[in-house]
């Protein structure tokens, strides 16, 4: 399974014995020792950062759910049995969040994703950039379309490279249950942005043409 | 594509097939039209999901995230001090109790001497009124490691005659003292404690 973007096993291995394990820092923490929760709080943070971001679509939000999530988090840390990794209960204190404030906000605000997404290709021209914010359009409006366990499927395997193991584990599902919610929502992604790259795959092709007649000539 | 076809590529994408099914994927990707339009489509739509969180992600400022993090955890825990654990300490109950036991020792400190009952006391005797110990000279006279009572003198209280009884306990330690009727006076010849039945 593809891996998300993450450190080498070396790297991992050099990491892991430097740093003290997260069941000692929780440890620690239960006794009360404060360091040991902002060390915890430091290595965690950019990636329920980007937990929260892919579900709220909002980077004030996610890092108000950050907040959120860490105090609430230090508050239950009774509750933690030490059955998962720490990282990924934390992941998962953090999906059932965003899920809560998403219940109350009563839509899936899904305009990050057009307000932004194309900001690092700007090099392209004025024509890729308009069918490039059509299909931006297209993509936010399937997403929404989505019911929530399907989003939250695909968000956490998609923007956090979740495996599907994880996946499970923080959606309290059996595995397969992932792999049919990820299969179900990528066919409605796929329905929703087909009309869009089958008219960008025909200009390839033909900026291909054409620069093999540049390259003729 | 049907839908089997559907999600193996979904599983293609995850790196979840087996390497020969993955093989076959690639190779219908790399020649069959439709395959690589729908490939093409769900590798975009997951790049098009990451691209603005990543972007978003490597401008995140977590510079004040601890400080607001920190200002609302509970406070944490400390020894108390002597004078949080006295106050702890001193609940209405105790305070009842302290109370009752200060108002206790004060009336044993100030009450007046009890006069005991003789270790075996002569049937004849009665109670009488507290009068003052026998003077110092006089139980000078009794010997130091006397065990039987010594009679110092007899008094009349009050129309009876009362008959004064001095025991050192130990020598040069406590004097008990008591106080009989004598036989004549009480009449009945029943023997009875004076005021208290606990010798001090």
């Amino acid at each position: 399974m593809n891996a998300a973007p993450s450190a080498s096993k070396e790297e991992k291995n050099a990491m892991s014995s430097m740093e003290t394990p997260d069941a000692e820092l929780v440890a620690r923490v239960r006794e009360g020792d404060r360091n040991a929760f902002r060390k915890l709080v430091e290595r965690h943070r950019e990636r329920i950062y980007r937990v929260a971001l892919g579900m709220l679509r909002n980077p004030d939000d996610a890092m108000d759910a950050v907040q959120e999530v860490f105090i609430r988090v230090h508050g239950r840390l009774t509750d933690f049995k030490g059955e998962s990794a720490f990282g990924t209960w934390l992941v998962r204190v953090t999906v059932n969040y965003c899920i809560d404030r998403q219940r109350r906000q009563k839509t899936w605000d899904a305009r990050f994703v057009v307000d932004n997404e194309w900001e690092g290709v700007s090099e392209e021209s004025p024509e890729h950039q308009l069918v490039n914010a059509q299909i931006g359009e297209a993509l936010q409006r399937a997403l929404a379309e989505l019911g929530e366990e399907h989003r939250t499927a695909i968000m956490l395997r998609e923007v956090n490279g979740l495996a599907y193991e994880e996946i499970a584990e923080v959606m309290g599902c059996p595995k397969g249950t992932v792999m049919s919610r990820l299969h179900h929502a990528r066919k409605k992604l796929q329905v929703a942005l087909r009309p869009f790259l089958e008219e960008a795959g025909e200009r390839d092709l033909a900026d291909r043409a054409g620069e093999g007649v540049r390259r003729r000539e | 594509m049907n839908d089997q076809d559907q999600e193996k590529l979904s599983l293609f994408l995850d790196g979840a097939l087996a390497p020969e099914d993955a093989a076959e994927v690639a190779r219908l990707v790399a020649t069959d039209p439709e395959w690589k339009a729908a490939h093409r489509a769900l590798k975009l739509s997951g790049e098009m999901m990451r691209a603005p969180v990543e972007q978003a992600a490597r401008s995140a400022n977590f510079d004040g995230l601890w400080a607001g993090i920190e200002g609302r955890l509970p406070a944490p825990e400390r020894a108390p001090s002597l004078l949080e654990r006295l106050r702890a300490f001193l609940t209405p109950p105790v305070l009842v109790g302290l109370a009752a036991a200060a108002a206790a020792a004060a009336y044993v400190a100030t009450r007046p001497a009890p006069t005991p009952a003789p270790a075996s006391p002569s049937p004849g005797l009665a109670a009488t009124p507290r009068i003052a110990p026998a003077p110092e000279s006089a139980l000078a006279a009794a010997p130091a490691d006397a065990s039987e009572p010594v009679v110092i003198e007899g008094i009349e209280s009050e129309g009876s005659k009362t008959v004064l009884v001095s025991q050192p306990v130990e020598p040069g330690g406590t004097t008990v003292i008591w106080l009989l009727d004598a036989p004549d006076a009480a009449g009945d010849g029943a023997a009875a404690p004076t005021t208290d039945d606990d010798p001090i």
